[in-house]
């Protein structure tokens, strides 16, 4: 190298000005100036329709704002709203966790985010110039939008545009944290809350209806609880924040443990409201707890021992056996499963703990586990004490919500063994995998839903019954796993064969193969199908309606349009419809944008 | 005492017989490179040392141990051979450093600080110390097999099996990973390298093998071998390459 040697920059590319660029881009011909005007015509016609559709006085949007605690949470006692308050409080508290925690702190250039606001600000300044004045209402016209709101509203966007301008100006070179900006557009959206008033009605004691003013403002029993848990987020943001600066391994797993152990602990304890009793668990689930973890220890402990080691194989098959005989006494379901789990710890123990630092660590696990296993089983057996009269106590969102993340979360493991069963060489597991797949996969999932519902418990012994939402959730999860299972076998077939050959050659065993090289490889490749799956499954969960259950979509296009007593919402299906469709698309549009950039960021080692 | 020892090893693919019988043993410190041209079973062969193929009849012997179906020694005996392919094989997912100590971390159950230590440590001896966090596809080729060469050798292996180290490489990158490979076999490392660099034969091999359709042609000492070969497959095989 030089020292002389300049670095040259690529030259910066100039913009020409707006009429060069429209003439290049949108009237370079005469064909493409035709093609130009009439796809502009067309978008402002739909869109004037749609608009006109939206704010049009036949529109009885007061029907969705009436009931969006039934679409929430459907028949769920308002006396105990605060569990359901907790639960959204809790995981929003862990998504600012994680946010913070995993937030690389990306900057972004203020120019940029300016930019980003005026193509917002223009898409409304379009809607408002091409607003309808009137509409037709059974064929009379009907104003709904006066020039003078439209005059603010233009008035209004031009401020904000210079206003914008100004500081993209100002600024030119300045960087701003991404986080923030994110933030800042919460704490707009959570303060907008005390002041905004929606449109909805109210009813005086006969059940009478009354249109106040046709705006209100919201309750305190939402505003306040919302205030609350933004306040939550930031704090979890915060703490995430300061845990990252820490950096450790052990924090990343608590966190991402955090997350599996949530949604149990707010299904067993918080949502139920389970008649425990104290005494069940002083007499009953601490001795049991304490038994299982000193049974788990003294397993670690004995099986490492050099005189046990050549003995390890018998032990594993004597715990099989005692689980599979408790399995069919009459004892506590309890025990059956920690039998279960003793005998995995026993089979996998000394294959992880073989080093004395990895034994202790694998007893605190152990300890650990057993006991909050133990505390989640007694809230899930225990009667709950909330009483919803003729349905479950889960409903509307919280249904929707329920049903997809369990789908999902209990989908994902056996979707993985199946992948790894079917692309086995022991023939008895590849076809049983196989078989399974192509069943499943070869019946619709509506039948399956059907199946669960109604012939499930022929097929179970004597006196085992499940809850209609555990069925639907098991058929969910079988369902989306044999589709899973298809895709993950598409991530294992992009492998190339030397990964198989080199990991190997390192003397990895066939575990630590699929697991350190394999799986992460393979799914990383396949996680645009496996998004579409989880989306497409989010939208499923809107079937389990045919088997009785009151979710999103149900009671948007049945139960609303169909109230006649109190308040009269009858017919007002088209509402109800559009709204559950924005709800759908909003959850499932922000979940595959956070997709892709997770895509990214894993992408990094590839290329 | 031979520390590589096969008798009568063949191997099938379907009916194509791809070793017929190969006989041979390999002393501990030695440098053995086996020549021959394609489809002549070299690969083959050698991966049958580490029982990446199954040889159907013969015996394989490695440090006393024979390579049979035994999950076992299958294990202790692929944790003692290092092996470097033609492509490489890194694991793309994972950092230059993370490849290395990877296996002495699971396999020998290395705590990380030692076994990052020992990787910086072979790092610093192929030369690109500089690269331990990047990802093995920011790396030249060269750098790519260089880092390939440390992770078989993290595991402190007794034997280093080459696959074509240098056939997917250029020209200018061949010589940064055959400097590796001299450096490794001055060192006493025993080596068995299928390769078709007769210069690095010539220079730091003790014997030199060629294989042709399934069997072991010649066997000889570098000097005989290129000067005065005692078979004429050999000296068409000479005559062709050089």
């Amino acid at each position: 190298m030089q020292d002389n040697q300049t670095l040259e920059s690529p030259p910066e590319i100039q913009f020409a000005g707006v009429s060069r660029w429209l003439k290049e881009n949108l009237f370079s011909s005469l064909s493409s100036s035709i093609l130009t005007v009439l796809s502009v015509a067309a978008v402002v016609s739909v869109f004037r329709s749609i608009i006109g559709f939206f704010i049009s006085p036949e529109r009885e949007w007061t029907a969705v704002t009436y009931n969006l605690q039934l679409y929430m949470v459907q028949a769920y006692p308002e006396s105990d709203f605060i569990r359901v308050w907790i639960t959204v409080g809790l995981l929003i508290f862990l998504l600012g966790l994680s946010w913070g925690f995993n937030s690389l702190k990306e900057k972004v250039l203020i120019k940029e985010w300016c930019d980003g606001l005026l193509k917002g600000i223009s898409s409304f300044l379009f809607i408002v110039l091409i607003a309808p004045t009137n509409v037709d209402v059974e064929g009379t016209s009907v104003q709904v939008f006066n020039n003078n709101t439209r005059y603010i509203c233009i008035a209004l966007g031009i401020g904000l545009i210079l206003a914008i301008y100004l500081l993209r100006k100002t600024y030119p070179k300045t960087e701003i944290i991404k986080d923030r900006i994110s933030f800042l557009y919460i704490s707009l959206l959570v303060g907008s809350i005390w002041i905004i008033k929606v449109p909805t009605v109210t009813f005086t004691a006969n059940n009478e209806r009354v249109d106040p003013d046709p705006f209100l403002p919201l309750a305190n029993t939402t505003t306040i609880p919302w205030t609350i848990i933004f306040g939550f987020m930031i704090f979890g943001y915060l703490i995430g924040s300061f845990l990252k600066t820490k950096g450790k391994n052990s924090i990343s797993r608590l966190i991402l443990s955090s997350w599996v152990l949530a949604p149990l602990v707010i299904v067993s304890w918080i949502y139920r409201k389970p008649d425990f009793g104290m005494s069940n668990i002083l007499t009953l689930d601490l001795p049991i707890a304490v038994g299982f973890s000193v049974l788990g220890i003294l397993a670690i402990r004995t099986l490492n021992n050099k005189k046990i080691v050549p003995y390890q194989k018998y032990v594993t098959y004597g715990m099989l056996v005692l689980t599979v005989v408790i399995f069919f006494l009459p004892v506590l379901r309890q025990l059956k499963i920690l039998f279960f789990i003793t005998w995995l710890l026993v089979s996998v123990a000394p294959t992880i703990a073989n080093s004395k630092e990895s034994a202790k660590n694998l007893s605190i696990v152990w300890s650990v586990s057993v006991f909050i296993l133990i505390l989640l089983m007694r809230g899930a057996s225990s009667d709950s004490l909330i009483v919803v009269p003729g349905s479950s106590i889960y409903g509307g969102f919280t249904l929707t919500w329920l049903i997809a993340f369990f789908g999902i979360a209990i989908s994902f493991p056996f979707g993985v063994i199946l992948a790894l069963g079917r692309t086995s060489k022991l023939p008895v597991i590849r076809i049983i995998c196989t078989a399974v797949i192509e069943l499943v996969r070869s019946v619709p999932f509506i039948t399956w839903l059907f199946f669960g519902s109604v012939m499930l418990t022929l097929f179970l012994p004597k006196g085992v019954e499940f809850d209609e939402v555990l069925r639907a959730i098991v058929v969910t999860a079988i369902f989306s796993s044999a589709y899973l299972a298809e895709n993950v076998r598409g991530g294992l077939q992009s492998i190339n064969n030397g990964q198989f050959e080199a990991a190997d050659a390192v003397g990895l065993s066939t575990l630590q193969r699929i697991t350190l090289i394999i799986m992460p490889q393979a799914l990383r490749a396949v996680i645009p199908p496996i998004v579409s799956q989880v989306i497409s499954l989010f939208k499923d969960t809107s079937l389990v309606a045919i088997v009785g259950l009151f979710d999103l979509l149900y009671i948007g296009s049945k139960v609303i349009p169909n109230q006649s007593q109190g308040a009269n919402f009858l017919g007002t299906i088209q509402e109800n419809i559009l709204f559950c469709a924005i709800f759908y698309w909003l959850f499932t549009y922000s979940f595959a944008r956070r997709s892709m950039k997770i895509e990214k960021r894993l992408g990094l080692g590839e290329r | 005492m031979s520390i590589i020892k096969s008798v009568d090893v063949k191997k099938w693919y379907g009916d194509f017989q791809a070793l017929k019988g190969i006989s041979m043993d390999v002393a501990e410190g030695e440098v053995l490179v086996i020549a021959g041209p394609s489809g002549s079973g070299k690969s083959t062969f050698i991966r049958c040392i580490n029982r990446l193929e199954q040889h159907q009849d013969g015996q394989i012997f490695v440090d006393g141990i024979e390579l049979t179906n035994d999950l076992k020694n299958i294990e202790a005996i692929r944790s003692e051979v290092g092996m470097v392919f033609q492509s490489f094989n890194l694991f793309p997912h994972l950092t230059v450093l993370q490849n290395i100590t990877l296996a002495p971390i699971w396999v020998r159950k290395k705590s990380k600080t030692e076994a990052e230590e020992k990787a910086m440590e072979l790092l610093e001896r192929v030369g690109i110390p500089e690269q331990a966090d990047k990802f093995p596809g920011q790396l030249s080729g060269g750098q790519q097999q260089r880092v390939a060469i440390a992770r078989a050798l993290a595991m402190e292996p007794k034997i280093m099996l080459f696959d074509e180290p240098t056939s997917a490489l250029d020209p200018e990158m061949i010589k940064e990973v055959l400097d590796v490979m001299k450096e490794l076999a001055k060192s006493g490392m025993t080596m068995i390298v299928v390769t078709h660099e007769m210069g690095f034969a010539k220079e730091v091999a003790d014997r030199v093998m060629l294989f042709d359709d399934g069997q072991l042609v010649e066997e000889n000492t570098p000097e005989e071998f290129f000067n005065n070969p005692k078979s004429d497959r050999t000296k068409l095989f000479l005559s062709q390459i050089l």
